[in-house]
């Protein structure tokens, strides 16, 4: 296994790993969020929101590609000296370790919805957790294979999705811009929030083979993927509702499959169901990785195993504190949308000014210096 | 290596053909090149005769021992070296070429120093045993032969399969107390150097007292022994072990045993046939699908049954729900315990109908498949889906053209069973995501075990999934590592040169 | 490496310890129709149909049906009360049919199926029908020839769907055209008909906002009807009169089968109300026509002038009484709202929806006339 660590992972591994980060949690729920801020323009929030996000892409490539060798954790000391560096690491580590929370916590609501109302909590959260322990154990080109491998699993929902198209209307996608300004933004807040693996992209850069411009590339069209995915999604979802209705619909996505009958298999929202426990569990691993990656950093460890098991009981525990209950969901959600807000864009263009100003800057002074 | 470069076309290719490559006058320089030339294969054979002067050389497997006495040392005693250079049935030869091709036929090559010819006796074995074809592994067309208990008689198969000097033989003992003697072989050239070198460093560190069977250095150097599934390709076919080999697989073959364990192995070997190629290819594609299909059904069905009629009924189509509950209504039993009963009592089926002699053993199958199946369910302990189901599952994971692997699935029903009991759909996802991760993570003498899904490489797919025409593939699969990309140039020229070749 | 080989391990133990959410389907009693009525004081009275299987080693079981009915405070509350009177606890996830009484119709539908969206495991794909009558006596009713009443009814529908006398609806197709404003429903109208012992489909109940307006649109007229929403089934016949005089014979009448439908509506909003222009151009097979001789041009022009008469005076008089009872079943508003939405803003379109003026056009073309002339 040691050997394989060291091998960097394909432009097209590259791909998928962001695709399955980006997806998970809250492509179920994306759709009633987008709808929540603005009404039947959502999707328009969700075009500014993928604009937004490939902006932020392009700073993160600029800092990124300063340090081809290093990844996030370790450049951050390199920037701003080792005491803010490693302050900035630790602070993203528990970012991270809230992210893995948050998945946690929707995942297991989301089964005690929908199928399993009495299961313990606890044991959901401990096998999701596991699953991404073990996973993320074997190393990232094993995860970049098994990521490319379950993107299958989004071609199947693609196709469900499409059996809905028979009862759709599409007449509730109109009037189109009736939403004003300010609710499209916040629309589109939400939508970033759906989206928010791209940040792995500093984790994964210098694991990833070609040229700066190739990755770059391969990021932009991940993200349009996803952008087009949902987007797709949330005209299904819009189209299927209506206006109103969708606003007592939470989970429009399942909702709409539960109506559908085929003649092999009924309720098909239970097969979406099962297929999104992968998505999800491929996201919260990315995470799990850029946490416990983070941390074995940080201690120069030689022993990444022993710190990646240390932040899968921390998160455990802590999803167990904040509990499935509707009330501390809601607001463990804001927070998480606030910290991702700070860390997941401001951050990113704030490194990237950084980077390409004072940093050069400061660089060049010393290197003429001596 | 030289004789193998494929850059040329059809022209190229026949001048390559002629040429021919004169002996040295001088003894050492001979035999040097002939131990080069067969890469120092342990079964090149040189007896010297007279030190210095008189050499034997052939091939050890290929050879019948005793036509040597006859023809060659026979003779050879009688008039002596100068004498018998003039004898009628040898036939002097002094190209390399022609020798070597001659050695591969199982002539022995009579060789003098201060000479350029050698002297060429045939003494090619035709070995008077039983090679039949393997019980568990039969095909329906092709070849139906199958390894034998005997080293060298293994050997010979492969090697009259493959007439190449580059098809490297090495012996090894195993066993400190029983010696027991293990050949590896593989195809120098187009297998990884370095794969043969971690087979035989594996092979050589192995310290134990006795060598019985395959499965005991299997065992040994096997990558994850904690491990459910098979990682060494296992057959007791020639045929099968020389595409393999072509492949750049390195085989191990011991003394005793008809069994030959090659490495490195991908789950995806393990449901390949020689039937798939002896078939038109798009029956092969066919069976392939069915056969991958059967995969999921072996380890899946159950479970997924299980956590319908226990967790999820609503999934039932609307015209089936009475169906189903009229079969299951009055069953004593949760579905999880019919469910163990059922594939227990198959199990005890199979299992006995191996030890019974083969006339009994099917007695027994028809028994117990439909006397118990019958009776169980008007007995009202295991309901009528159910049966089909289990026996769904069963005959499923009999579809799988490997033993090992066969049994691998049936234990994989097991936790799986587990699992959507408790926790319906959702354990069916963990179970499969879990079985997919220690897949993907699993590697066999450094090729990943799940390619080319995962890593997944479009182009090896070609022979995994589907089966296409074998003029399409041009290229050997990533999966065994080999050195030599290409298997073949254009093979059908024919087609390029227009209908006036026809 | 080698400590966490164990964890798969534990974690089938941990699995080994319970199964909290089994639900054995041999254990439930499936119900696979359902009803519901106005009860006295503002109470509400389910009725269920328990189908009881017997297995048997060979062939498919014997089937029981039980009847039951319940009244409580709200469709959930008589869940309570049914399952005190039987063995184990119903389930109605496998649903097929809801029938909804006349009387409970009237009122507000949506809190009958509030526990069918709210459920999870509900079935969202169950057929709804509004029954004139009470819903108890549609389902105690014994068919002959048909064993189970939900297979029998949604047959029923399935094929009156078919004929373009129905629309696709389920408890949720029907959701969105509940909530949202300017734009109502329809659900089939069925009677019972004691004498026969069966139940016979009426028409289409018009909904007005949620509830059910107390008058339906009769079978004949719902061919017309739906071709005008822009649905057709399988196929859609329509018969109509084509001349004779005060008694007619069968040689006046002419059956056609509407093979294609094209619907334009346009809106003119410059007045105080906005008028509604709707154009259907259907293109129809003929599929009886005793006198014959449909292959002159001028003989075809002239049918398709007069069923192009009949039918926008047909049209007219089904919208209006679409706005007699106040049933926006076209969804006028909500496009009205999509393509005007400053119109829609300044209107009050439950109040004003019956005084706009809609005005059908309707060109009727026949393409074919059978392998006769």
């Amino acid at each position: 296994m040691a050997k394989t660590a060291n091998k960097k992972i394909s432009r097209r591994q590259f791909f998928f790993i962001i695709v399955q980060t980006q997806m998970g949690v809250g492509v179920l729920s994306l759709p009633f969020d987008l709808h929540q801020a603005a009404k039947q323009d959502g999707w328009i929030s969700l075009l500014l929101a993928s604009m937004a996000i490939q902006l932020i892409i392009v700073a993160m490539w600029l800092t990124a590609s300063t340090f081809p060798d290093d990844d996030l954790i370790a450049f951050l000391p390199k920037l701003f000296g080792t005491i803010i560096g490693n302050l900035l690491s630790v602070a993203y580590y528990l970012y991270f370790i809230c992210i893995c929370v948050l998945i946690l916590i929707l995942y297991g609501r989301m089964l005690h919805l929908w199928i399993l109302p009495n299961t313990p909590f606890w044991l959901l959260a401990i096998l999701l957790a596991f699953t991404g322990f073990y996973l993320i154990s074997s190393g990232l080109l094993v995860m970049a294979r098994i990521y490319t491998f379950v993107s299958i699993l989004l071609v199947i929902i693609f196709f469900l999705l499409v059996f809905a198209l028979r009862d759709i209307q599409l007449v509730y996608l109109l009037p189109v811009g009736q939403t004003p300004v300010p609710q499209i933004f916040k629309g589109a807040q939400a939508a970033i929030l759906a989206m928010l693996g791209y940040i792995s992209f500093f984790f994964l850069y210098p694991h990833t083979k070609g040229t700066p411009t190739e990755r770059l590339k391969t990021m932009s069209y991940a993200n349009l993927f996803v952008t087009l995915f949902y987007l797709f999604v949330v005209f299904v979802s819009f189209t299927y509702f209506s206006t109103s209705e969708i606003a007592f619909v939470p989970q429009p996505v399942l909702y709409l499959l539960k109506a559908i009958e085929l003649h092999i298999i009924s309720r098909v929202d239970l097969f979406l169901l099962s297929m999104w426990i992968v998505s999800v569990a491929t996201s919260f691993s990315t995470y799990l990785f850029m946490a416990s990656k983070g941390v074995t950093d940080m201690f120069h460890s030689k022993k990444p195993s022993r710190f990646a098991l240390f932040s899968t009981i921390t998160i455990v525990i802590a999803s167990l504190i904040v509990g499935i209950d509707e009330q501390p969901i809601d607001s463990f959600t804001q927070f998480v949308t606030h910290v991702s807000m700070v860390f997941s864009t401001a951050m990113p263009l704030c490194l990237m000014l950084y980077t390409v100003t004072i940093h050069r800057f400061v660089r060049r002074k010393r290197d003429g210096k001596i | 290596m030289k004789s193998f470069r494929s850059s040329g076309g059809r022209q190229k290719e026949e001048k390559r053909k002629q040429e021919t490559v004169p002996n040295s006058t001088s003894l050492e320089d001979n035999i040097t090149y002939f131990i080069e030339a067969f890469h120092q294969s342990d079964d090149l054979k040189l007896r010297i005769l007279e030190e210095g002067r008189t050499v034997l050389l052939y091939v050890e497997s290929l050879v019948d021992q005793e036509k040597i006495q006859n023809e060659f040392f026979k003779p050879y005693m009688q008039m002596g070296d100068q004498e018998i250079m003039k004898v009628s049935s040898g036939k002097k030869v002094h190209d390399r070429k022609k020798i070597i091709k001659m050695l591969l036929k199982g002539h022995c090559a009579f060789a003098t120093d201060g000479s350029a010819d050698m002297l060429l006796f045939h003494t090619t074995s035709a070995f008077n045993r039983s090679v039949e074809e393997p019980d568990n592994e039969k095909v329906v067309r092709g070849s139906h032969e199958g390894f034998v208990d005997n080293l060298m008689i293994n050997i010979n198969l492969i090697r009259k399969r493959i007439e190449n000097e580059n098809l490297v033989v090495t012996f090894d003992k195993l066993g400190k107390m029983t010696n027991t003697k293990v050949a590896v072989v593989y195809l120098e050239g187009v297998a990884n150097p370095e794969l043969v070198e971690k087979v035989k460093t594996r092979l050589k560190d192995i310290s134990i007292d006795f060598v019985i069977s395959p499965g005991f250095i299997e065992e040994f150097i096997e990558d994850h022994t904690y491990s459910p599934f098979p990682q060494m390709i296992n057959t007791e076919r020639p045929d099968k072990t020389v595409a393999n080999l072509m492949e750049g697989r390195v085989a191990v073959l011991s003394e005793g045993s008809s069994t030959c364990l090659m490495a490195p192995a991908t789950f995806f070997a393990f449901y390949q046939s020689p039937d798939d190629y002896n078939s038109r290819w798009f029956t092969g594609t066919f069976i392939r699908l069915i056969r991958l299909f059967s995969f999921i059904i072996a380890i899946g069905l159950p479970a997924f049954y299980i956590s319908i009629v226990g967790f999820h009924f609503e999934v039932i189509p609307k015209d089936l729900v009475i169906p189903v509950k009229s079969s299951i209504n009055e069953i004593a039993y949760p579905p999880i315990i019919e469910a163990l009963v059922m594939v227990i009592i198959i199990e005890l089926i199979r299992e006995a109908g191996i030890r019974l002699p083969t006339p009994v053993g099917q007695t027994i199958g028809i028994v117990g498949g439909l006397v118990i199946g019958d009776a169980i369910v008007r007995a009202g302990l295991v309901s009528n889906f159910m049966i089909i189901v289990v026996a769904l599952t069963a005959i499923a994971s009999f579809v799988v053209p490997s033993n090992e692997m066969s049994t691998t699935l049936r234990l994989l029903t097991f936790p799986l069973i587990i699992l959507s009991a408790t926790l319906g759909f959702v354990g069916i996802v963990f179970g499969m995501l879990l079985l997919l991760i220690h897949l993907s993570r699993m590697e066999s003498f450094g090729t990943p075990y799940f390619a080319p899904l995962a890593p997944l490489h479009v182009k090896d797919l070609k022979d995994t999934f589907i089966r296409l025409p074998l003029f399409k593939m041009n290229t050997r699969p990533k999966n065994a590592q080999p050195i030599k990309k290409k298997t073949q140039t254009t093979s059908r020229e024919w087609r390029r040169d227009g209908k006036n070749s026809k | 490496m080698a400590k966490f080989k164990w964890s798969p391990l534990v974690l089938s133990l941990l699995l080994l310890t319970g199964c909290w959410d089994q639900r054995q389907f041999k254990n439930v009693k499936l119900v696979l129709a359902a009803g519901i009525d106005a009860a006295d004081e503002g109470q509400v009275e389910s009725t269920v149909v328990i189908t009881n299987v017997q297995s048997s080693s060979e062939g498919p079981g014997t089937e029981q049906t039980q009847i039951i009915s319940a009244a409580g405070h709200s469709p959930l509350n008589t869940r309570t009360n049914i399952d005190q009177k039987i063995s184990k606890r119903y389930d109605q996830s496998k649903l097929h049919v809801l029938l909804l009484g006349e009387e409970l119709a009237k009122q507000d539908i949506y809190p009958s199926l509030d526990m069918f969206y709210r459920d999870p495991k509900s079935n969202l794909h169950a057929q709804l029908a509004v029954v004139g009558g009470k819903v108890k006596d549609a389902l105690s009713l014994s068919v002959s020839g048909e064993p189970r009443i939900s297979e029998y009814i949604t047959g029923m529908l399935t094929g009156e769907r078919r004929s373009t006398h129905l629309p696709n609806t389920n408890i949720q197709l029907i959701c969105s055209e509940l909530l949202e404003p300017g734009q109502d429903f329809v659900l089939p109208y069925l009677v019972v008909n004691q004498e026969e012992s069966v139940l016979e489909y009426r028409g289409l109940a018009l909904f007005s906002g949620q509830s059910y307006s107390g008058r339906y649109l009769p079978a004949e007229k719902a061919v017309l009807f739906l071709l005008m929403k822009g649905i057709r089934g399988a196929d859609a016949q329509m018969t109509r009169k084509i001349g004779g005089d005060d008694h007619p014979d069968v040689n006046d009448f002419i059956t056609v089968d509407v093979k294609e439908i094209h619907r334009k509506l346009s809106f003119d909003t410059k007045g105080s109300l906005p008028k509604v222009e709707m154009k259907l151009k259907m293109e129809a097979d003929v599929l009886e026509y005793p006198p014959n001789h449909l292959q002159s041009a001028k003989k075809i022009n002239e049918l398709e002038k007069r069923i192009e008469k009949d039918l926008t005076k047909e049209a007219k008089e089904i919208i209006g009484l679409l706005q007699e009872t106040n049933s926006d079943a076209f969804g006028l508003g909500r496009r009205l709202q999509a393509y005007h939405p400053k119109v829609w803003k300044k209107l009050n379109w439950n109040e004003e929806y019956a005084d706009i003026e809609i005005d059908p056009t309707i060109t009727f073309e026949i393409q074919s006339h059978g392998i006769t002339n």
